[in-house]
């Protein structure tokens, strides 16, 4: 908990306006937008003091200043949309909502750019890029929702990432807040932030410890260090601005194919795919679309295998592949369905969930699956998942690689069936990876995987960055880098209270069950009395505290990957029961 | 299953899980565009209210302001892609949080006090209700046809009323009106969830006698006898929020035949319509000017009646007709209904000013709507951002055309 001082002089930097420290506010900023399991909220303590909406770089860069005088965790977030735990608080501290800051600076025509304020919405960017006649190359399909800004924090593909790659792929140059104040743009910053050289040379903007401005330091040119601040979730500095690739406008033409066979279907895939340059393609299986159609959003076709294979660019270019896209789905069977269709899936884009109201409950996965693993990977799953009600969706990006999501239902009312369904969301993954294939984003949730995922030399100049700008870990504790749990105080006190009562309890069924061996070799554990068993009560307490310090230090992932074999068999034994 | 919430929150569990936090409502929400935070849009709400009553907290004033702070528009509800009745879940918390005696939020309870006493929230005179009512206009005592005036245009808009009648007399319709036994709809206390609560005098010196039990059923049921009474068939309404409640909420307090109301309800840009389609109404003057239409909530996205209003338009001679960027369905709320602007005047003000923004952008020299509401909030807006720009109802602009305003 911040003290009283620390909030009125936080609410001074970023404004009253823009700061509040009530309670109503911090439950709300204590979550994402995974419907966690509730038990998930007792163990853990993802609570945080205040939030804070800076408007301008300068406020986030006093703001983390200040924080790191103070020693205050601070937790950067967008508008909250992703479900890996980037935004959730593991120790307290303040959460900086950067949504505030949502302009669209700059259009230039001449390098094809727009930079952008890290908090507008995608939606409204690229409403306002389509006045100009201009667009982005791709989009989240949260788009109606997300922040330019997470989307570079959290990575990932999207819609145009078949054509035009990932995130990664869009960013030109990033504004960040490093952790220590500094603001940088990340093609200037040079390699040296990352190989610990702690001179000012990279420094693009000097702050003072008044909260007030300086004239700016010198630029100096160096190597883009742009690619490892993106995915980073907001560990190594907060992410101000965005500069971003863009595309001109021009025609757009879904098609849509159906299948009657996996296996059919991944064959025109593949050969889809190699043979044209589709903008967006994406798939839906068969269980998706009966799921889609018993809400009324599946218009009938012929298979119940759905591509949706977008193309983009002039009138020609376009006609020229929806003519091979004809040709390819014909040799595997297919049927082209037809414009309505068409243009229904397209329209469709952002609005996977809307099988929710099967669930009432959706828990959600997503890894990345090489295409040519995708069979073997679709019927592993069908087998694992025996039983479980479950959709499965994929878009594939532009190097080849599916990012399959799944939609288990569930109903979070049934508390300990859904926390035990917890675990196929981690095997989705699991499996994913064993098909070859790599996490998708790495957050909180999948902290463990963030080696294999940014690769041996950028984790380690990623590391080595963190200690040296930020060596306490208050900027975002938690992701990308593992840390220790957090467990909420009410569950330390269950531990403790556990353990006090469980040791007399042990040592007197002991006492019935072994008094022999007891009296000769510890006779001293015998409960004979009052004191005896206040004794046993004391020790219970300093193994609970031993206990509850072991268990603070073990890091999240490890736990999960512990706990998802616990699930598993807890799933089995509570799904039937209501 | 329902003991998962706790007994001050008994929802319908099924109406929270749904919402998956997708938080696609948020862009255009009329309180988020306001306030800016995660508290203060549809999405954001009901994943407070889930926080509140899973962990069984105690509900704090912030909790109420974040409940209160919603215009009720469905903009939300028309974004969701799983159709989450948001709207309905928001009123239901309301209605909640005044039985529990946390509610309403700032002085919006006066709205009740005053209907339990006068019969109106305006805290008016009863018997003066008809007094707008010119000589040269006609009312009958034995009509089929009825007007349901409404406590704004009785009071406060007393031209609206006037303009309407004096349409129905040039249809050659003599509407019954109740005149002092008309009793408020019941619009603003249903949308702030005041349903029944007990009402008390606050003197000076902070001791509080009781006056009575407010009860919307009462005050419903009164003017439904009352309208059964005089034989009314169809009734004609001016105010799109009092449209909205007698079609939809008043069935659920009317509890013969089912909840089938024994009368027709219509507004009058769909009277008008249809006065159209049947070729009895010519224009008599036309009106060369850029027009553009703001649809009201409670008529567009509550009730569906995004046609009627455009035909009506769109047949007057000159007129030339443009659709501001966000229309029907997606049309923009402009901050009055829902108890928003009584509870939060000056962030109404505000948002209709966003509004006015967008109809400015089409170059229109006139903007048209079909509330009172909408038509006041507006106004207000001009007044503050101090702009040219004429707001009418379709009533005004037909007595204008038809040049039937009344002596004065």
């Amino acid at each position: 908990m911040l003290k009283e001082r620390q909030l009125t002089e936080l609410a001074d930097i970023v404004g009253e306006d823009y700061f509040s420290s009530e309670e109503y506010m911090r439950k709300l900023y204590s979550q994402d937008i995974a419907a966690l399991p509730g038990l998930v909220h007792d163990l853990l303590d993802t609570s945080v003091s205040a939030v804070a909406q800076p408007t301008t770089s300068e406020v986030v860069a006093n703001l983390l200043q200040y924080c790191l005088k103070e020693r205050i965790p601070v937790v950067p977030r967008g508008h909250g949309t992703s479900g890996y735990g980037g935004v959730l608080a593991t120790k307290g501290g303040i959460v900086v909502e950067m949504t505030r800051m949502n302009e669209i600076y700059n259009i230039d025509r001449e390098n094809m750019t727009v930079e952008v304020g890290a908090g507008i919405i995608w939606g409204k960017l690229i409403e306002e890029l389509e006045d100009e006649g201009l667009t982005v190359a791709a989009y989240p399909s949260s788009a109606p929702s997300s922040t330019v800004g997470g989307w570079v924090a959290a990575g990932g593909t999207g819609i145009g990432s078949t054509k035009y790659g990932g995130i990664r792929e869009q960013v030109v140059d990033l504004e960040v807040v490093l952790p220590d104040g500094q603001i940088i743009k990340t093609t200037k910053a040079g390699i040296g932030l990352f190989q610990g050289y702690k001179g000012l040379d990279y420094m693009y903007h000097p702050g003072t410890d008044k909260y007030q401005w300086g004239p700016s330091g010198h630029d100096k040119p160096g190597d883009d260090v742009t690619g490892l601040f993106v995915d980073s979730n907001g560990t190594l500095g907060i992410i101000t601005k965005v500069k971003l690739k863009i595309i001109p406008l021009r025609t757009i033409q879904p098609m849509v194919a159906s299948f009657r066979s996996r296996k059919l279907m991944i064959g025109a895939l593949k050969d889809i795919l190699e043979a044209t340059r589709p903008f967006y393609l994406h798939f839906i299986t068969n269980d998706f679309y009966r799921m889609l159609g018993e809400v009324d959003k599946a218009p009938e076709t012929i298979g119940e295998w759905i591509v949706l294979s977008t193309y983009e660019g002039s009138d020609a270019e376009v006609a020229g592949e929806v003519e091979k896209f004809h040709h390819f789905v014909s040799r595997y069977g297919g049927t082209v369905e037809s414009d309505e269709i068409a243009n229904h899936e397209w329209a469709e884009r952002f609005y996977p969930l809307r099988i929710k109201r099967l669930g009432p409950s959706l828990a959600p996965s997503e890894v990345y699956v090489p295409l040519e693993h995708l069979e073997e990977y679709l019927e592993h799953l069908d087998r694992h998942f025996k039983g479980e009600k479950y959709a499965v969706e994929g878009a594939i990006d532009d190097l080849g690689e599916v990012a399959a999501l799944a939609w288990f239902l569930d109903d979070e009312r049934r508390k300990i069936s859904f926390l035990m369904g917890w675990y196929r969301s981690l095997d989705f993954i699991k499996l994913g990876l064993q098909h070859g294939g790599r996490a998708y984003s790495i957050g909180m949730w999948n902290a463990g995987h963030s080696l294999s995922f940014f690769g041996r030399k950028n984790y380690g100049l990623m590391e080595r960055m963190k200690s040296q700008t930020d060596p306490k870990n208050r900027l975002n504790p938690g992701k990308v880098f593992p840390a220790s749990l957090n467990l909420s105080i009410r569950f330390n006190l269950l531990i403790l209270l556990v353990a006090t009562i469980a040791v007399p309890v042990v040592l007197w069924f002991a006492g019935l069950l072994v008094p022999d061996l007891i009296m000769a070799y510890v006779p001293w554990l015998m409960l004979q009395d009052v004191m005896s068993v206040f004794i046993a009560m004391v020790i219970g307490l300093l193994i609970g505290v031993v206990v509850v310090e072991i268990a603070n230090i073990v890091p999240i992932t490890f736990l999960l990957a512990i706990g998802a074999h616990f699930m598993r068999l807890g799933r089995r034994i509570f799904k039937g029961s209501k | 299953m329902r003991r998962f919430f706790t007994k001050e929150f008994d929802f319908d569990p099924d109406k929270i899980v749904l919402c998956s936090n997708c938080s696609t409502c948020r862009w255009t929400c009329t309180s988020y565009e306001e306030f800016g935070s995660e508290a203060y849009f549809a999405g954001g709400r009901l994943r407070l209210l889930r926080s509140y009553v899973e962990r069984n907290l105690p509900v704090d004033d912030d909790f109420v302001r974040a409940v209160y702070a919603c215009s009720t528009c469905e903009q939300c509800v028309e974004r969701c892609p799983i159709k989450v009745p948001y709207v309905d879940i928001v009123e239901d918390i309301r209605h909640k949080l005044v039985e529990s005696g946390k509610g309403p939020y700032g002085r919006l309870h006066l709205m009740g006090d005053m209907v339990l006493k006068r019969h109106n929230p305006y805290g008016e005179k009863p018997e003066e209700r008809a007094d707008w009512v010119k000589s040269d206009t006609r009312v009958s005592n034995d009509s089929e046809w009825g007007y349901f005036v409404g406590c704004t245009a009785s009071f406060k808009r007393k031209e609206i009323g006037d303009a309407t009648l004096r349409m129905l007399n040039y249809f050659g319709i003599e509407p019954q009106i109740l005149g002092e036994e008309e009793f408020c709809c019941c619009s603003p206390l249903i949308r702030t969830g005041q349903i029944e609560r007990d009402v008390y005098d606050e003197a000076e010196d902070g001791t509080k006698t009781y006056v009575g039990r407010l009860n919307v059923g009462e005050k419903i049921n009164h003017n439904m006898e009352k309208i059964i009474e005089r034989g009314i068939k169809h009734i004609i309404f001016s105010c799109s929020g009092c449209f909205r409640t007698v079609t939809l909420d008043w069935p659920n307090y009317y509890r013969a035949r089912g909840g089938i109301l024994p009368f027709t309800t219509q507004h009058l840009s769909q009277f008008l319509a249809l006065k159209i389609k049947q070729g009895e109404l010519e224009w008599k003057s036309s009106y060369p000017e850029r027009v553009t239409y703001h649809d009201p909530c409670h008529l567009g996205r509550h009730v569906g009646i995004f046609d009627a209003p455009r035909v009506v338009l769109e047949s007057i001679p000159g007129i030339e007709f443009i659709e501001m960027d966000r229309a029907r369905e997606d049309a923009k709320c402009c901050g009055a209904g829902g108890g928003f602007k009584a509870g939060f005047g000056d962030n109404a003000i505000n948002t209709a000013e966003r509004r006015l923004e967008m109809a400015i952008d089409t170059g229109a020299s006139t903007l048209v709507s079909s509330c009172v509401f909408c038509k006041l909030n507006f106004m207000d807006a001009i007044k503050k951002r101090g702009v040219e720009m004429k707001v009418l109802n379709l009533e005004d602009l037909f007595i204008d055309l038809m040049g039937l305003q009344g002596p004065g």
